[in-house]
C-alpha cells in the first residue's frame, strides 16, 4: 500500500510536470503561429504604406491622361495610341523596387476575362497588348464593382506576398485596375525562421514525449526492484525495509500497533531443524495475511519469529480491532503446521498490542509499547494477547531492536565487582556484571533489559558478548579471577557451550571463570542443562549458584549439579541485623554449605555492621558496596 | 497513459495534412505543374488518362491519381505533355493522335499540334487554348475551360 501511495506520489510529481511541459510547448506552438501572423501583418504595413498612397496617385495620373475617356474608349484609346501606353508604362515603372516586383494596367474583356493593357516590367517580362491573364481568385473582380482598392494574398507563389488593386473609374465605371505585386523578402525570411521554429517545439516535444517513455519504463522498474526490496522472500509478506520507508508517512492515529512473536520458536529450530522453522513462518503468515483487510491492514516481517501487524482503525474504534486479532489469534492455534512430510505440529503466538499509538511522539516509541506487552504477553505465560496500559511497564525498558543496535554497536560493556576473602578482606575475585551504554553515555542496568531478551536469541548474543569481554580481561591479566552470570538458555546453547570448551583449553581459564547460574525450574527439570553443568565442572569451571535463597530454592538441585559455591541471595543479608528470619535463613545456608563442602558469598554486604555479622556467621567471601561499588577494570 | 496519449495527439496535430497547426509542405513548381496538367489532361478526355510525358516524368510518377497512368511510348498515351527542358524529343511523337500539350510558350507557338499551353507568368499559373487547334483535333472542353481558350 505504502510502496503505491510512495510510486503514486511520484508518479503524479512526473505525470503533472510533463503535462505541464507539454501544455507549455502546444501553448508556444500556437503563439509563434500569431507570432507570425502579427510580424507578417506589421511588416506588410511598414513596407506598403508608402506604396498604396503612390499606387493611389498613380492611379489618378493615369486617370488624369485618359480623363476625357468614357469607360469603354479608354481601353480602346490605350490600345491604338502607343504614345500613351509609353507614358502609362513610364508612370508604372516608377514602382519597380526590390519590394514591388510587377505593375501594369488590366482591364475586363466582354467575356469577363482580364486582359493587359500596359505593363512596366523589363522586356522578358513583359505582356503584350490584350494578353489573356489568367485570374486566381474571383476576389479580382472586386474592385469592379466596389470602386475601392483591395489587397489579395497570394496562395499560389512563393515569389508574390500580397497583390494591390486599384480601380480607374471613368465616368462612375471602373475601366481598368492598376496592380501591383509585392515580393517582400522578409514576410519569406520570418516565416522560414517561424518554421524552423516550430519544428525545434515539435522536436522539443518529440524529446519529452520521449523522455516521458523513459521516465515510465525507469518507474516500472523501480516499482520492480522496490517490491523485491520491501517483500521478505520466504513469508512473502513486506519486510521491515517497508516500515522504515513507510514510518515517515504514517498516520498514528489510523493504526493500531501489535507486535506478534511466535512461542517457543527457537525450540522448533532446534528440534526439528531451520528448514522445519520456515516452513512455520512461511504458513503462519498466510494464515495471519489470510486474515487481514486488503487495503487496509499491514502485516510486516519484523525479524526472525516476530510480525508488526498495522490495524487500521475504524470509525476510531478499536472493536474491529481487537475481532480482527482474535480471529488471527484463533486461526494460529487451529492450523495445523507442516513441517515435514510426516509429521505435524502446533503452534502459538504471543501478541502485544499498543491500541492508542497516537499518544506518542512517533511509530518507533509507540511500537516500542506494543513490544513492552508482547515482553508481558511472553512473561504471563505465552499464547495471550496482551494489551500496553500505561501501569504495565516503565517504558524506560530498553526494547528487543534496541538490544540489538547496543549489542551491534559494541555499547555492550562490563563493570565487575570485587569479592573479599571475609577474613584477609582482600579482593579475591570480581564478578563480571553486564551493562549497555546508553546512546547518550549513560549506563543502563541489566534490569531494563535482561528480562526483555529472555527466551530469544538475544540472551544467547549477549552472553557470547559478556563471555568475550571477560575473555580479554583474563587473557591480559593473569592473576584475575572472574565469575560471569550464564542464564539457563545458555546451559543448552551450542554455540554458548563451544565458546567455554575453546576457553578451557587455554592454561588456567576456566579455573580463573566462575560461571554463576541462576537457580531455575529450567535447569532442575531439564536434564540435558544438568549434564552440561557436569561437562563444565569437568572441564575445570566453578559451579555458583547465584541468588540462593530467593524463589525456587532446592537444596536437592544443589546436589545434583555438585555446585561449588552459593552467592546467598542480597535480599536475605540486606536485613540480617533487622529481621530475625533472614538472619536465621542465611546461618542455615552458611551451616548447610559448610557441611556440603561448598563455599559461600555473601551478596549486598553494604555496611561494617552487617560484614562483621557475616564473619560471625563464618561466611567466606563478602560482596557488596561496603568494599567496592562495581567498576571498569 | 494520459500523457503519452498527449503527447502523440500533438505530434499527430503538428505533423497532420491540414488543420490549425498543421507544419504542412507545399507542393514544389513541378508538382504544382504535374497536378495541373493531370486534370487538364483527364478533363479534356473525360475518361482514363494515359500520358507520355517528355523530359522529366518524377512529378507525375507521383500524383497517384485514380485512371492516370504514365504511358511507355506515344503510341500507348493518348495524351502528351512535352516540358521545356526536352523540346528535341518531340520528333518521336510527331505522328501520334494523341492531344497535345506543353509548358513552353515558344513551342506552342512553333508547333500547332500542340492544342494547349500552360505557362507561369507575373509568377501565376496560366493556361491558353487554341480554339483552331482544339478543332483541328475535334477536341471539346468542358464548360469551365471556356476562359483559357483563345481565338487563334
Amino acid at each position: 500500500m505504502i510502496q503505491t501511495k510512495l510510486l503514486t506520489k511520484k508518479s503524479i510529481i512526473i505525470g503533472t510536470t510533463i503535462l505541464f511541459l507539454v501544455f507549455l510547448l502546444a501553448s508556444l506552438y500556437v503563439s509563434t503561429i500569431k507570432l507570425q501572423q502579427n510580424l507578417e501583418k506589421k511588416i506588410f504595413e511598414t513596407s506598403t504604406n508608402d506604396t498604396t498612397s503612390i499606387a493611389r496617385n498613380i492611379s489618378k495620373e493615369i486617370y488624369r491622361l485618359t480623363a476625357q475617356y468614357g469607360a469603354r474608349e479608354v481601353i480602346q484609346n490605350i490600345k491604338s495610341n502607343t504614345a500613351l501606353q509609353k507614358e502609362i508604362e513610364e508612370k508604372l515603372s516608377l514602382f519597380l523596387t526590390k519590394d514591388i516586383k510587377y505593375a501594369y494596367l488590366l482591364y475586363r474583356d466582354r467575356k469577363g476575362i482580364f486582359r493587359f493593357l500596359a505593363d512596366a516590367s523589363k522586356q522578358s517580362e513583359k505582356a503584350f497588348i490584350d494578353q489573356k491573364f489568367d485570374i486566381d481568385s474571383v476576389l479580382w473582380n472586386k474592385p469592379f464593382n466596389t470602386k475601392e482598392p483591395i489587397f489579395l494574398e497570394n496562395r499560389v507563389s512563393k515569389e508574390l506576398s500580397v497583390t494591390y488593386l486599384v480601380p480607374i473609374v471613368h465616368k462612375n465605371i471602373v475601366s481598368m485596375i492598376l496592380v501591383v505585386d509585392f515580393s517582400i523578402k522578409r514576410v519569406d525570411d520570418i516565416e522560414d525562421i517561424m518554421k524552423k521554429i516550430r519544428y525545434g517545439i515539435l522536436l522539443l516535444a518529440l524529446a519529452i514525449l520521449g523522455f516521458a517513455i523513459f521516465a515510465l519504463f525507469q518507474a516500472l522498474r523501480y516499482q520492480r526492484s522496490k517490491k523485491d526490496v520491501y517483500i521478505d522472500r520466504l513469508t512473502k509478506i513486506y519486510n521491515k525495509n517497508y516500515l522504515l520507508d513507510y514510518e515517515p508517512y504514517m498516520n498514528l492515529h489510523d493504526y493500531i500497533i501489535c507486535a506478534i512473536d511466535i512461542d517457543h520458536f527457537k525450540k522448533i529450530n532446534d528440534t526439528y531443524g531451520h528448514a522445519a522453522g520456515d516452513r512455520v513462518l512461511e504458513r503462519l503468515a498466510s494464515v495471519m495475511f489470510i486474515e487481514t483487510r486488503k487495503n487496509r491492514d499491514i502485516l510486516i516481517r519484523y525479524g526472525g519469529e516476530e510480525f508488526c501487524l498495522l490495524i487500521k482503525k475504524e470509525r476510531e474504534s478499536d472493536a474491529v480491532g481487537l475481532n480482527l486479532l482474535d480471529r488471527i489469534f484463533t486461526k494460529v492455534a487451529q492450523e495445523v503446521f507442516e513441517i515435514s512430510e510426516y509429521e505435524r505440529i502446533g503452534v502459538t503466538i504471543s501478541i502485544g498490542v499498543n491500541l492508542n499509538p497516537e499518544n506518542q511522539r512517533d511509530f518507533t516509541t509507540a511500537f516500542k509499547l506494543a513490544d513492552i506487552a508482547l515482553y508481558n504477553a511472553k512473561n504471563g505465560g505465552r499464547n495471550r494477547i496482551e494489551i500496553y496500559a500505561e501501569s504495565i511497564e516503565d517504558s524506560s525498558f530498553l526494547t528487543i531492536n534496541e538490544i540489538k543496535d547496543a549489542i551491534y554497536d559494541g555499547r555492550l560493556m562490563c563493570l565487575f565487582q570485587p569479592i573479599v576473602d571475609t577474613k584477609t578482606q582482600k579482593v579475591v575475585h570480581h564478578e563480571a556484571l553486564v551493562r549497555i551504554r546508553a546512546k547518550d553515555g549513560t549506563i543502563i542496568t541489566p534490569d531494563k533489559f535482561l528480562s526483555v531478551t529472555k527466551g530469544t536469541f538475544i540472551a544467547r548474543n549477549l552472553t557470547k558478548e559478556v563471555l568475550d569481554i571477560c575473555y580479554k580481561k583474563l587473557f591480559l591479566d593473569k592473576s584475575l579471577s572472574l565469575s560471569v552470570n550464564l542464564n539457563p538458555q545458555d546451559l543448552t546453547s551450542e554455540t554458548i557451550l563451544e565458546i567455554l570448551k575453546m576457553y578451557a583449553k587455554i592454561d588456567t581459564f576456566s579455573q580463573r571463570l566462575g560461571l554463576e547460574i541462576l537457580e531455575s525450574e529450567e535447569i532442575v527439570n531439564y536434564e540435558e542443562a544438568q549434564q552440561n553443568i557436569l561437562m563444565l565442572k569437568s572441564l575445570g569451571y566453578q559451579i555458583y549458584i547465584d541468588d540462593f535463597g530467593s524463589g525456587y530454592s532446592n537444596f536437592i538441585y544443589l546436589a545434583q549439579i555438585n555446585a561449588d559455591v552459593i552467592k546467598i541471595d542480597g535480599s536475605i543479608i540486606k536485613n540480617i541485623l533487622t529481621d530475625k528470619l533472614s538472619y536465621l535463613v542465611a546461618k542455615n545456608i552458611i551451616s548447610f554449605a559448610k557441611e556440603a563442602n561448598i563455599k559461600t558469598i555473601a551478596e549486598f554486604v553494604s555496611s561494617k555492621e552487617i560484614y562483621e555479622a557475616l564473619r560471625g556467621l563464618g561466611v567466606d567471601k563478602c560482596q557488596g558496596y561496603y568494599f567496592s561499588s562495581p567498576k571498569e577494570l | 497513459m494520459k500523457i503519452i496519449t498527449l503527447c502523440i495527439l500533438l505530434v499527430s496535430l503538428l505533423t497532420a495534412q491540414d488543420g490549425p497547426f498543421t507544419l504542412r509542405k507545399k507542393d514544389t513548381i513541378g508538382e504544382l505543374e504535374a497536378k495541373i496538367v493531370a486534370q487538364i489532361a483527364a478533363d479534356i478526355l473525360n475518361k482514363d488518362v494515359n500520358i507520355y510525358v517528355v523530359g522529366e516524368q518524377k512529378d507525375f510518377m507521383t500524383l497517384g491519381m485514380n485512371g492516370f497512368r504514365i504511358a511507355k511510348n506515344c503510341k500507348e498515351a493518348n495524351f502528351i505533355f512535352v516540358s521545356k527542358q526536352s523540346v528535341d524529343d518531340m520528333e518521336l511523337c510527331e505522328n501520334s493522335r494523341a492531344i497535345h500539350f506543353t509548358n513552353s510558350r515558344e513551342l506552342f507557338n512553333k508547333n500547332r499540334d500542340f492544342v494547349g499551353l500552360f505557362y507561369w507568368f507575373k509568377s501565376r499559373p496560366n493556361i491558353t487554348f487554341s480554339s483552331k487547334r482544339l478543332e483541328s483535333k475535334l477536341t471539346m472542353l468542358p464548360k469551365s475551360y471556356e476562359q483559357f481558350i483563345e481565338e487563334f
